[in-house]
């Protein structure tokens, strides 16, 4: 209580100190009157009264320095003092003082950059009431069964089966994207946005109300609802501006009138990670908008096409929430017998032949139960945890790569320090006051390191992030500092300031009063100092040759042999609009657009598919050869594209027998295909199969033969692949892939407006450059590659400011003992060989302890290598090269200053 | 020995405590004089020092002080017990007693235990 009084009295006298002083003036003058007065009627003159008056008084100054300390808080004032103290010593020496700071700033900048990363992807939940009750469900048989998880299928059927029984569970929905986006017409204006499809509880799962209108409810659910749509915020403020009167109006979606109800809250960024949504349809409506993509000819026909009643179809995603304080194993294993009962309606559809053959059982069937505090299962956070893991190899090592470089450079500085310390602690600074200056001045550095540090990490997360992911990728975090980051900065400057102030403070232990008078070369700050540099050479080297393993990586990436040629290839890929054509008009459409575009000018030729090239896993059917079970092989598994005339030409494939796709490859005529190399040697043991045929769900005639393209993208594997003609399959998929006869022309913009003309219900989705593409699947190792070698760039400056300021102290130091050496005959040789000789050790432990470091940052990396080794020469040699070159540059400064020390010079330093 | 003592640490406080509730409000040279008249001059006390351990008392909330003038018509600073102040008079007063007695015993240790 009254400790607490005294401590607020003292807070405002921090304030009020001055107006304390002046009151504390008069009173004592009142007094000293006052007693004066009394001697005075003692009968004392007024001389003999006032000194009496005096000497019972006491010292003033010290009355008035007590009353100050009782008022105050000494520490605080003397804090101030040091803090005040700090800064003029940096000012002293500014050139030492900016590369500290901006060392410190890089390494806390890039550290804290990356934890609002990390925190961002790997650790923060949905912006949910209790998102820790959220579970994401889904089923699978146990691995290494023969039928996979075939027979498990999220589907329609399945979800409702497990509305009405979700034991665990206080509620189930049921969601899934709309394949290729919707085309959203409004006011006259034609888009492609993104779209989910919800049961009409989810939002009620997740717990969320709108910020405008209403959510989805049940009555929107039902099949026969007229369909509705829920904005979110994002698209409700970019396409409408953000205007109130928005429920109630109708936009069109795949040409289609739709209803709009309610608008998201802010907050509300979807259930998965990464992916965000313009618009969220009704589950219940999903045949409207969810177009099946083609399932091949070899797929028995059902019953019903509409994916709803669609038993053999997994397409949606569970997110549940648990009851309180059930284990996930337990719902897991409650879920199984409706997941049993979904399969077993699945299966009944398959012949028992086919089923025993494929193994195809609900027997054992398992049900997962995993936490969805962070959202669903995300392909951008799985694709990030990689990267992120190397990248915080990296940061962390150039952190410690600042502290070294610091923590060397203030062991340096200590030499001119000494005298001042000897000299303060002879003139009666206490121990612990020189040790809290020192440390004062560390945290100082550290505090303006870590602030500009801050500003750093504002700018470079979010460059960083969108360098990893592209900028759909930055649309789904928020990387503006906020409280975790300040404490992240906060935090990383009080450590390095403190280790670096502990590294600083034996110098201080040491002082003795008569260091003042003779500089010291105390035998273990220079020990210190070589230590220090040797671990910034080691750190340095494995951040180096981190650094090369990855660039390496990336260049083998890049002399992959993709077996088509991506330059100049550009691909149109169309929306929706093409599926809603109708046979007649498609078929039309098909002729006439390949024309229209060979016609524009340089233009070299013009195909199609299903989908662009090299764009990732293709779908994969089961194929009946004649005689392949005499081959001694499983799988029957081959990829399937569908493709236009000119297919073979237009990609640059190697036609290796046969011909291309033709126009007369029609539905009515004999079906056909082209076949790859590996799909020839792995269902027929040979390459010469021309005229051969296999069964899908019926006889195809093989009409040529193509080398393996990577068709799965660079870090994909080439698998069995047949091109079938387009206008024999069903595909509701389309993308134009047209060559340019040079490479740069400017294609895209005359081929969309071409297009559009052509045929203005179907619009281009996406337009990309193959060659652009595949470089977008390398983005990770090119911002790992470009990453590692800049940090490397800074760490070997950094090490360069080491090493050059170990030598350049010597040389100060020792100046007299050169002049002298060059009197007596030594050679600039010699004297350069004396200076530079002392690295040469360092150097070399620096360079050994660093092969460990880079065996182990290589092996915290090695996921993300490819192609490389950890004892790749070429690696190993330029890391050793680099590190050589720009240390040898570092040493022959200051020995070059060295070798020019005349003996003259060496007297006038004495002197000094 | 000197028949003058230095203040015992830590007493200054209670001394002054006592002095403002015999005499209620009351500025610094007034005490200063009474503590000497009290202790009939022979406690050394630097009348200075009487400045610091008054703002510490007032930090505490024992004593309240302020501006008025003096008998002689000066500018002065009066200082009066508070509430607060009186009952921890009482209690320095019990525990300083208690001290004194348990000292007193021992000194007199030499008479024999009772």
């Amino acid at each position: 209580m009254s400790m607490m009084r005294v401590f607020l009295s003292r807070l405002v006298g921090l304030w009020k100190g001055s107006q304390f002083d002046r009151d504390l003036q008069d009173e004592i003058a009142a007094h000293l009157e006052e007693a004066t007065e009394e001697y005075l009627r003692n009968g004392l003159s007024r001389t003999e009264a006032r000194r009496a008056a005096l000497r019972d008084f006491g010292g003033i100054a010290q009355v008035r320095e007590s009353h100050r300390d009782a008022r105050s808080f000494t520490w605080l004032d003397d804090g101030w003092q040091d803090l005040q103290y700090a800064l003029r010593m940096l000012r002293r020496a500014p050139g030492f003082a900016a590369v500290v700071v901006v060392t410190l700033a890089l390494g806390i900048g890039v550290n804290t950059a990356l934890f609002g990363i990390v925190r961002q992807v790997l650790v923060k939940n949905l912006a949910v009431a209790h998102p820790e009750e959220l579970v994401e469900v889904d089923c699978a048989s146990p691995p290494g069964t023969t039928g996979g998880d075939m027979p498990c299928m999220h589907s329609y059927p399945a979800f409702r089966m497990l509305s009405e029984r979700h034991p665990g569970l206080s509620g189930i929905a049921a969601f899934a994207s709309v394949p290729n986006g919707l085309v959203a017409s409004y006011h006259g204006t034609r888009e492609v946005i993104t779209g989910q499809l919800a049961s009409a509880n989810l939002f009620h799962v997740l717990g969320i109300s709108p910020s405008a209108g209403r959510l989805l409810e049940e009555p929107d659910d039902r099949r026969d609802a007229s369909p509705v749509v829920v904005l979110s915020y994002g698209y409700w403020l970019r396409r409408f501006g953000g205007a109130g009167d928005v429920v109630g109006h109708a936009l069109e979606l795949n040409n289609r009138s739709v209803t709009i109800v309610g608008v998201l809250p802010r907050a509300f960024h979807g259930v998965t990670f990464g992916e965000r949504y313009d618009v969220f349809l009704a589950l219940g409506t999903a045949s409207l908008f969810f177009d099946p993509p083609s399932i091949g000819p070899s797929v028995p026909r059902g019953a019903s096409s509409n994916i709803l009643d669609a038993t053999n179809r997994g397409w949606l995603t569970f997110l549940g929430r648990t009851l309180n304080g059930v284990p996930h194993e337990e719902i897991g294993k409650a879920l199984v017998p409706v997941f049993k009962q979904s399969t077993e309606a699945a299966l009944a559809g398959i012949p028992v032949d086919i089923r025993k053959r494929f193994d195809l059982t609900s027997d054992r069937i398992q049900v997962n139960v995993r936490s969805a505090a962070l959202g669903t299962a995300s392909n951008m956070r799985s694709q990030l945890e990689p990267t992120l893991r190397v990248l915080a190899v990296v940061s962390v090592l150039v952190l410690l790569i600042a502290c070294a470089n610091i923590a060397g450079l203030y062991v340096s500085q200590a030499i001119n320090r000494q005298r001042e310390f000897g000299l303060r602690f002879a003139l009666g600074a206490g121990r612990s006051r020189l040790l809290r200056q020192v440390f004062t001045e560390s945290l100082t550095v550290a505090a303006i390191g870590g602030g500009l540090g801050l500003v750093l990490a504002q700018w470079s997360g979010p460059l960083g992030f969108a360098l990893a992911t592209g900028d759909a990728g930055l649309h789904a975090i928020d990387l503006t500092a906020d409280r975790w980051m300040l404490t992240c900065a906060l935090s990383l400057s009080a450590v390095t300031g403190l280790m670096v102030g502990a590294v600083s403070v034996f110098r201080v232990s040491a002082t003795n009063p008569h260091d003042a008078l003779r500089p010291v070369h105390s035998k273990r700050s220079a020990q210190l100092t070589k230590a220090l540099l040797a671990s910034q050479i080691a750190l340095t080297m494995s951040l180096v040759g981190g650094a090369s393993l990855l660039s390496q990586t990336l260049t083998n990436f890049r002399a992959i042999d993709l077996g088509f040629e991506p330059q100049p290839l550009t691909t149109l890929s169309m929306d929706s609009g093409f599926s809603a054509l109708g046979a007649a008009r498609a078929r039309q459409y098909l002729t006439q657009a390949p024309d229209s575009l060979a016609s524009l000018p340089g233009v070299a030729s013009v195909t199609y598919a299903n989908r662009p090239v090299a764009s990732g896993v293709p779908m994969f059917l089961a194929v009946e050869v004649p005689g392949f079970a005499g081959l001694g092989r499983e799988s029957t598994a081959s990829g399937l594209l569908y493709a236009g005339p000119a297919f073979v030409r237009t990609m640059g494939l190697t036609l290796l027998a046969g011909r291309d796709i033709e126009p007369m490859d029609r539905a009515d005529a004999p079906p056909v295909a082209i076949i790859n190399a590996s799909f020839a040697r792995h269902f027929f043991g040979e390459v010469d199969v021309i005229g051969r045929a296999f069964r899908l769900d019926r006889w195809i005639t093989i009409v040529g033969v193509v080398g393996d393209v990577l068709d799965e993208g660079l870090k994909g594997t080439i698998q069995p692949m047949m091109y079938l003609p387009f206008l024999q399959g069903d595909s509701k998929a389309l993308t134009f892939t047209i060559r340019s006869a040079q490479a740069a022309t400017p294609i895209s913009e005359t081929a969309r407006r071409t297009l559009e003309r052509l045929e203005p219900a179907v619009g281009v989705a996406r337009v990309e450059a193959v060659e652009a593409q595949l470089e977008e699947a390398l983005r990770r190792e090119r911002l790992l590659a470009v990453l590692g070698t800049i940090f490397s760039g800074l760490a070997l400056l950094l090490m360069a400011i080491g090493l050059y300021g170990m030598l350049n102290a010597t040389v100060t130091r020792r100046t007299v003992e050169i002049g002298v050496r060059t009197a007596l005959g030594a050679t600039r040789g010699g004297i350069a060989r004396l200076i530079a000789g002392q690295t040469a050790a360092v150097f070399v432990s620096g360079l050994v302890l660093g092969g460990a470091g880079y065996a182990m940052a290589g092996h915290l990396i090695q996921s993300q290598l490819f192609g490389v080794a950890l004892s790749d020469l070429r690696v190993v040699g330029a890391t050793v090269g680099a590190l050589t070159v720009i240390a040898a540059v570092a040493v022959w400064i200051p020995s070059r200053r060295a070798t020019r020390i005349s003996p003259a010079e060496a007297l006038r330093h004495e002197e000094a | 020995m000197s028949d003058k003592q230095d203040v015992v640490y830590g007493t200054l406080g209670l001394i002054v405590l006592k002095t403002l509730e015999a005499l209620g409000p009351l500025h610094g040279y007034r005490i200063a004089r009474r503590i000497e008249q009290i202790s009939q001059q022979r406690l050394i006390l630097n009348q200075g020092s009487l400045y610091p351990a008054l703002l510490k008392l007032e930090q505490a909330g024992w004593i309240s002080s302020k501006w008025a003038a003096s008998e002689s018509g000066r500018r002065v600073k009066l200082y009066a017990l508070t509430k607060l102040g009186r009952k921890q008079l009482k209690m320095e007063e019990a525990a300083w007693e208690q001290a004194t007695g348990i000292v007193a015993r021992f000194l007199n240790i030499q008479d024999g235990l009772p």
